[in-house]
């Protein structure tokens, strides 16, 4: 935050600011404090677990860290015009994420529509999961997918998910029943 | 749904946490560390930052690429020739052109010219470094340097350089860097601009040796390097750093275009302004990009040589009887394959091509056959790409909305392909309207992922989504398409939209205030209405979000009788 015009010249004219002024410059220092505190404080929060959201969408790890480190940087530059940080980083990420995800998908496709996953040897349940879920993840279009992890990895309700992912509600549903679909009929499939 | 769906929930989350939780993820505290340092500005791609990731990534992703392909394509079929080439006077850029032979099952996607200039400096394997070549005698020989610029900050500057993973950091006189070495090389970064931990202005430099020269002595030539005008650019060692000569330089773009994971991209053509590229898509994924470049653009002595890249040197081969001067990448991707040739007739030009999928030797043959054209016929070329300058429909499909953007026309066509699920554009498609538009810039403008879908067919929702044609962070916005399904419709003959101006926000694009009248028009299943409107509409909703607590625009949309009465408000 800037000082003002007499404390920015230094002890010289220090002597020039009245009381009121030098009051204001300390409040000033003590709510640049308190913001970068509150800052520290929600990024150690809450990295970690946008970094796996990220994760989940982009699949990338470093793609994952550059977009939650984006978002974190948008947040900390609109800090006092933001009243919900944290509602404010998660929609931030989710879409930065669906973003980087779209441009991968455009750049690079790398799984063909008729490409299935091997099942895991020996019919070891978490690990044919595993890889039908990430076949699942491949397969969608990253906004599904946002969708998807949403739901199913944060936990998040429709209208949240909408919110986050900046689609209407009524898209939701219906993303979840197909992509469920599409899981089971993997699932079930010999 | 099947009976299998609270299991099947059940599964997958706990697949999602599994996943989630293996991810290698930077320790909050040390990322918080980072974001002190400053925030990214540079663009750069953070993949680069792993170096072994990075490698492994890219090795795995193009394995199954091939492995889908299931064989590196080698046959070439030749092309009909267009007329006897046109006289094309001796160009000092790049040539537009045409190719005579392409492998069998590519098909071009795009002819365009070169609009991105790369980032510089980012790359673990220094594909994408402007570097200028020093030598003992000025002649290339065992004992040469690259002289580099790196991209920006700190961390990428010693990430990037972490050559051997066991890199020392240092400090030069209160100057960060890092050294590292090896049993026949040495290598040295160092900072030349002065601190900048919140803006793009820092400059690094990389100062490699191929015959493990010292730390003293490569410090002395980091210290002699310019801080550069532009660092894609290489640095202009003007005097030579004594007791060395320059052999010459390669620009970082021309660099990064010969190799695929840069040159190969079909959207938003790497390359110097103004280079002319073409880019070709092959089976299970593969890639072909081939770009023409000024006569000058490469230095075959040069560009060769730098230390980290398994220095080669120029080829000479006979390709059908013709003699061709080649550098040819040895990409560290598997199919991985890139090379630059003079070719062109009367040295018109370089061509420079970067490919997935496509054999060295088959590259080698497709530069043979590139022939130089006028604008006129590059234009037709380029047109034949959405089947001709009047933007007729493809064929099967036909015409329903026509308009202007600008200076631009646009043609929207029906879609017979219904059978999008999860892609871009599903919900459109499902009315039968193409996710494309046809626009006179020889383009296709497709709708965004997401932006603003809104529900399917038979929702109360109205649909509508974006058209953009670029991967640029935001991206260009050409206007938006509205889709209105007729229970919500009703009576409704146009649509008002309005919005404010918005700041640019992350991934999203800038956009003026709108207000705007377009009248629907029915469409082609007659189960809803549609209107093209050249604006970024955004997010529909029907009473202004809080805008700051919203990183996306918004705009109101209000359906409007022939009458021009409000009848509702949709979103």
């Amino acid at each position: 935050m800037d000082r003002h015009g007499p404390v920015l010249l230094g002890g010289v004219l220090a002597w020039t600011t009245t009381g009121a002024e030098e009051e204001r410059v300390a409040d000033d220092d003590a709510d640049r404090d308190g913001t970068e505190a509150a800052f520290d404080a929600l990024f150690l929060d809450r990295w970690d677990r946008m970094v796996r959201r990220a994760f989940l969408i982009v699949r990338s790890e470093a793609t994952a860290e550059e977009v939650v480190q984006d978002a974190f940087a948008e947040v900390h530059r609109r800090w006092d015009r933001i009243e919900r940080h944290e509602a404010y980083l998660a929609r931030a990420v989710t879409t930065g994420a669906i973003r980087r995800a779209d441009r991968a998908r455009r750049e690079r496709p790398l799984h063909p529509a008729d490409d299935r996953p091997d099942r895991a040897a020996g019919g070891d349940e978490r690990l044919t999961d595993r890889l039908l879920v990430e076949d699942l993840l491949a397969s969608l279009a990253p906004s599904a997918r946002a969708i998807v992890v949403l739901k199913f990895f944060d936990g998040l309700t429709e209208a949240e998910i909408a919110d986050q992912v900046g689609c209407r509600p009524g898209t939701v549903g219906p993303t979840v029943t197909r992509a469920l679909r599409r899981l089971a009929q993997e699932v079930e499939r010999p | 749904m099947s009976d299998h769906t609270p299991d099947v929930e059940r599964r997958l989350a706990d697949a999602l946490d599994r996943i989630a939780s293996d991810a290698h993820l930077t320790a909050p505290s040390t990322a918080l560390a980072r974001h002190r340092a400053g925030p990214d500005l540079t663009g750069a791609d953070h993949e680069a930052r792993r170096p072994w990731r990075r490698r492994l990534a890219l090795a795995a992703a193009v394995l199954v690429l091939l492995v889908g392909a299931g064989v590196v394509v080698l046959a070439v079929r030749d092309r009909e020739p267009s007329e006897p080439a046109d006289p094309i006077p001796p160009s000092t850029s790049s040539s537009p052109f045409e190719v005579g032979r392409v492998p069998d099952g590519f098909r071009l996607v795009r002819a365009d010219e070169a609009t991105r200039p790369t980032t510089f400096g980012s790359d673990v394997e220094a594909t994408d470094e402007a570097f200028t070549l020093l030598s003992p005698d000025g002649a290339v020989g065992p004992d040469v340097l690259a002289v580099s610029y790196l991209d920006a900050d700190y961390l990428n500057a010693i990430n990037v350089a972490d050559r051997s993973d066991q890199r020392e950091l240092i400090e030069v006189d209160g100057v960060p860097g890092s050294w590292d070495t090896g049993p026949d090389w040495s290598d040295l970064t160092l900072r030349i601009t002065p601190d900048d931990p919140y803006g793009p202005s820092e400059v690094w430099v990389r100062v490699s040796s191929s015959t493990r020269r010292s730390r003293e002595e490569l410090v002395a030539i980091a210290r002699a390097t310019p801080v550069p005008d532009d660092p894609r650019v290489a640095p202009e060692m003007d005097p030579a750093p004594a007791g060395w000569t320059v052999v010459g330089g390669a620009d970082a773009v021309l660099h990064a275009s010969t190799y695929a994971h840069y040159g190969a991209s079909d959207r938003d053509p790497l390359g110097p302004a103004g280079a002319h590229v073409q880019v070709f898509t092959g089976p299970a994924g593969a890639r072909l990009a081939i770009r023409t470049m000024a006569p000058d653009a490469v230095d075959f002595e040069v560009v060769g040589r730098h230390p980290w890249l398994r220095p080669q040197a120029p080829k000479v081969t006979r390709v059908g009887g013709r003699e061709i001067r080649t550098f040819e990448t040895d990409c560290y991707d598997e199919g991985c394959t890139g090379i630059a040739a003079t070719e062109l007739p009367d040295r018109r030009g370089v061509v420079v091509l970067a490919a997935y999928g496509v054999e060295v030797e088959a590259l080698r043959s497709i530069v043979t056959s590139v022939r130089p054209v006028s604008a006129d016929r590059w234009n037709e070329l380029r047109a034949e790409l959405i089947g001709g300058r009047d933007l007729p429909p493809d064929p099967g499909e036909r015409e329903v909305a026509r308009g202007r953007f600008g200076d631009l026309d646009w043609m929207l066509q029906t879609s017979s392909d219904r059978d999008l699920e999860f892609d871009p554009g599903e919900e459109i498609a499902a009315f039968g309207i193409d996710r494309c538009l046809k626009v006179s810039d020889f383009d296709r403008w497709c709708v965004g992922d997401l932006i603003g879908v809104g529900g399917g067919p038979g929702e109360t929702d109205a649909v509508w989504s974006l058209a953009f044609a670029s991967d640029d962070r935001p991206p260009r916005v050409l206007g938006s398409l509205v889709v209105v399904p007729a229970s919500v419709a009703g009576d409704a003959t146009s649509i008002r939209i309005s919005g404010p101006a918005i700041d640019s926000a992350p991934g999203e694009p800038a956009r003026p205030a709108v207000d705007l009248t377009a009248d629907l028009r029915p469409t082609p299943t007659g189960d809803g209405r549609f209107a093209v409107v050249p604006a970024y509409v955004g997010m529909a909703a029907c009473r202004p979000p809080a805008l700051t607590e919203h990183p996306w625009p918004w705009a109101r949309i209000v359906l409007l009788d022939e009458a021009g009465r409000e009848l509702d408000c949709v979103e």
